[in-house]
């Protein structure tokens, strides 16, 4: 036998392999203390690969006879060590490491347990796993809460006691409900990058023109819909607060609190870029309240957060009107504001009406976040809330329509007025309230 | 009785349905298959994936790096410290914390060093390429595996459809053995026979083939099942509107493109044809979903469901820019169709190449190593 192929043949023996992949990983663990960490990782994972590499050609051999069957399950158990030792010797936050060796585990002993069973129990084995496997895939789709219901409480115990660690490991958790109870309209990001010298540039995502390839371009379209998860009610009421532990008390007060300080926000006055210069973003008067305030549960507050920390940090260069950068002049915050895009209706497109038209726009203020990704003014009084944009009353704000008195209020989903013009209350809100003397100083 | 199991079964008349049910659940199951399907499906998403790990390069840090869309520090919360709630035993409406952490995983939540995550990064783009390609198959299959859960686990606020079916495939990839055909480790195995003498080795029907293919064909078939009927619970799909807010929703589609934007508005300005060609749409989308489960087996259906299902993700792929996800989801619908019809069509292919030139000893040696 002559050639570099006979002699890779000789030292690919299963045993061969499997002894160097013990060694590597003996090593590694014996010297798991002394080695830099991503050595030791280095000799682990060479180690594993030396007993996939064994395992993979005994199973190619096998003949399923049974002295052949004792001596696969063996191969099988003894490259499993390679996994116990990467995770014994694994540094203890590297979970990734735990939660794969730990699998590796788990899969070898069910597979020499089922190399060694006679073919009927392998079978009836092996059919159980199936059922196992498929119930899953059925818990994930049943545990779904239906339009207005709750799913199958059985799915759901089932789901948190049974089925999580194996599914979320396996990254098989989708429910497949595509485009399901019905299509939704798209959801964006946009953030105004607001700069020491008061001015702002916008970031959009996603954004055709931006995005270098078509995947890049899908992967920002996901970015809202995954980042952002409204709480499942409205904030406490004073009535129910009295009820909760001071623990359990929300830092910006009850659901009357929060609308009193809405209302108030529309009293102060914001810049816009066209005359008048200076106008309040006013109340919705027809749209229910559980639309136009949208808080987002608490893991969705931390994503929110850690997507506007890193559109700080690319934040573009400021530049001015003539498009030369500012010089001096850096990022002093970023304000988040998740923006539902209404698709067209067919009798809209039949009108000729734009498909980026801006009153089809639906922004809700997510916060203003620093470098740090710690929210500036936590008792902003457009926090979660719905900024209209819509066509108002040419006499707006002294129209005549109030939610109470001094607090002008607008219908944003009403036939628009003949005589009336568009009130960008998201452009509005990221130029900022005219500051006050004392602000300035 | 089922045209496919009827041809496995005995005339016995006194056999019980128990005992019936069991041996078409046993031939189902446990019965060798020509792994030549299953190989198909792994050059197809090998080179799929190569794709996508590859568009990750674009911004690699934003996804993966310390201060990617999800930073560490909250990486580490939804890994370690996120609260899991269970239901209560009785019938108060109180949800108890019975956990805390998820079980997922990724290298690149603990390698944080750019140079290392970069390093990685090229490692990971090409064991995909390999897997597609055949080499080391078993070895490049669980790297690939591995590696795509990396980049989903860890940028997981910018995964789509697209992560979830390629996971699923490539889980299955792994089970079967993908690369015993059309794979380079399947050249090197003919090479090696002819330079020893020996005679060119079978590709054996296998067990583990035949499983492999079993699960995904199962899975999809969930798939398809439960993204049908769950449509049935929404009001748009049952007023005939669901595919307006599809086909004109701006984000997805190329509603900025001339003739696109032009094709809609015709069919808006007439609002029968507009009607009856989204109604068609609904129909034919419901009706696949949901019948596609039950008569794929079917011999006498089963062109015409992989056809449809083939034409649905086209249209999805081109309407909606969804390309990479209709592509995977054609790679598992390609599970139905029979082993010996793929070799039939992969060996005319290699004829009609290897026809255009004079066969030399590396294409004869090439088409052994594809040939049974």
């Amino acid at each position: 036998m002559t050639g570099w192929t006979e002699r890779f043949s000789h030292w690919s023996r299963p045993w061969v392999l499997l002894l160097t992949g013990l060694g590597l990983s003996l090593v590694g663990w014996l010297c798991a203390k002394l080695l830099p960490p991503y050595l030791t990782l280095g000799l682990l994972l060479t180690g594993f690969g030396f007993a996939i590499s064994a395992v993979t050609r005994r199973l190619r051999e096998e003949t399923w006879a049974w002295p052949d069957r004792t001596e696969s399950a063996a191969v099988v158990s003894l490259a499993t060590m390679t996994a116990i030792l990467g995770y014994d010797a694994m540094q203890r936050d590297w979970v990734s490491g735990h939660l794969f060796f730990g699998a590796v585990f788990f899969l070898g002993l069910a597979g020499s347990t089922l190399i060694l069973l006679p073919s009927l129990l392998r079978r009836v084995a092996l059919s159980l796993f199936v059922l196992f496997h498929f119930t899953g895939m059925a818990v994930c789709v049943t545990s779904v809460d239906p339009p207005n219901y709750t799913g199958l409480y059985v799915s759901k115990q089932l789901w948190t006691w049974i089925y999580r660690p194996y599914l979320s490991f396996m990254y098989m958790t989708n429910a497949y409900h595509f485009y399901a109870p019905d299509p939704g309209p798209p959801e964006l990001f946009w953030f105004a990058v607001r700069y020491d010298d008061d001015s702002y540039a916008w970031v959009k995502l996603p954004h055709r023109e931006n995005s270098p390839i078509g995947m890049h371009y899908q992967r920002m379209l996901a970015l809202p819909a995954h980042t952002f998860g409204a709480m499942n009610r409205l904030p406490y009421s004073t009535a129910e607060l009295a009820l909760v532990t001071p623990a359990q008390r929300p830092r910006r007060g009850s659901w009357e609190e929060i609308y009193y300080r809405r209302e108030m926000g529309s009293t102060l006055e914001y810049r816009r870029l066209e005359k008048p210069y200076l106008l309040p973003i006013p109340m919705v008067l027809d749209m229910d309240v559980s639309w136009q305030y949208r808080e987002p549960n608490d893991t969705s507050k931390k994503t929110i957060a850690s997507v506007a920390r890193r559109i700080f940090w690319t934040a573009p260069l400021p530049r001015d009107a003539e498009g030369n950068v500012k010089p001096n002049v850096r990022p002093r915050s970023v304000k988040v504001y998740r923006v539902v895009h209404h698709v067209l209706t067919p009798a809209e497109l039949a009108k000729g009406i734009s498909p980026l038209e801006k009153t089809k726009h639906w922004p809700y203020f997510l916060g203003e976040f620093d470098a740090s990704g710690n929210l500036v003014d936590e008792m902003d009084p457009f926090l979660y809330w719905f900024l209209p944009i819509a066509v108002v009353p040419a006499g707006y704000p002294n129209h005549g329509q109030s939610s109470r008195p001094g607090v002008p209020a607008i219908h944003a989903r009403s036939v628009p007025p003949k005589d009336g013009f568009l009130l960008d209350c998201l452009e509005m809100h990221a130029a900022g309230r005219r500051r006050t003397a004392e602000e300035k100083k | 009785m089922h045209p496919e199991l009827r041809a496995v079964d005995t005339p016995e008349e006194s056999r019980s349905v128990t005992s019936n049910i069991l041996r078409t659940w046993d031939t189902f199951w446990f019965t060798p298959a020509d792994p030549t399907t299953l190989a198909f499906m792994r050059i197809c998403c090998g080179l799929l994936v190569f794709y996508v790990h590859l568009t990750y390069s674009w911004g690699l840090l934003a996804y993966v790096g310390p201060e990617a869309w999800v930073d560490k520090e909250l990486a580490d919360h939804i890994q370690r410290d996120i609260p899991v709630y269970s239901l209560p035993w009785n019938w108060s409406d109180q949800t108890t914390q019975v956990g805390a952490g998820n079980y997922y995983w990724s290298v690149y939540f603990h390698v944080t060093d750019p140079a290392w995550i970069i390093g990685i990064h090229v490692a990971f783009v090409a064991a995909p390429l390999l897997f597609g390609l055949g080499l080391f198959t078993r070895f490049t299959g669980l790297v690939t595996w591995l590696a795509a859960m990396s980049y989903v686990q860890r940028a997981s606020n910018t995964v789509f459809g697209l992560d979830t079916m390629m996971m699923i495939v490539l889980a299955y990839l792994n089970i079967g053995p993908s690369g015993a055909t059309l794979s380079l480790d399947r050249w090197l195995q003919v090479r090696r026979a002819q330079r020893r003498g020996q005679p060119i080795p079978e590709v054996e029907p296998s067990y583990a083939a035949n499983f492999a293919i079993r699960m995904t064909q199962i899975h999809f078939c969930v798939i398809y099942f439960a993204t049908g009927t769950s449509k049935l619970l929404g009001s748009t799909w049952w007023a005939g509107t669901s595919l307006n807010l599809v086909l004109l929703n701006p984000a997805f589609t190329p509603l900025d493109t001339r003739p696109y934007y032009e094709l809609m508005k015709f069919l808006a300005t007439h609002r029968l044809l507009w009607e009856v060609v989204m109604t068609a749409g609904i129909v034919y989308t419901l009706v696949l979903e949901i019948a596609f489960p039950f008569l794929v087996w079917d011999r006498r259906w089963r062109w015409l469901l992989i056809c449809g299902s083939v034409m649905l993700h086209l249209n999805i792929g081109l309407a909606m820019g969804l390309v990479t996800f209709s592509l995977m989801m054609m790679i598992m619908v390609s599970s139905f169709i029979p082993p010996e019809v793929m070799r039939g069509l992969i060996d005319d292919l290699v004829d009609s190449v290897t026809s255009l030139w004079r066969p030399s000893e590396t294409a004869q040696l090439g088409k052994l190593a594809i040939s049974r």
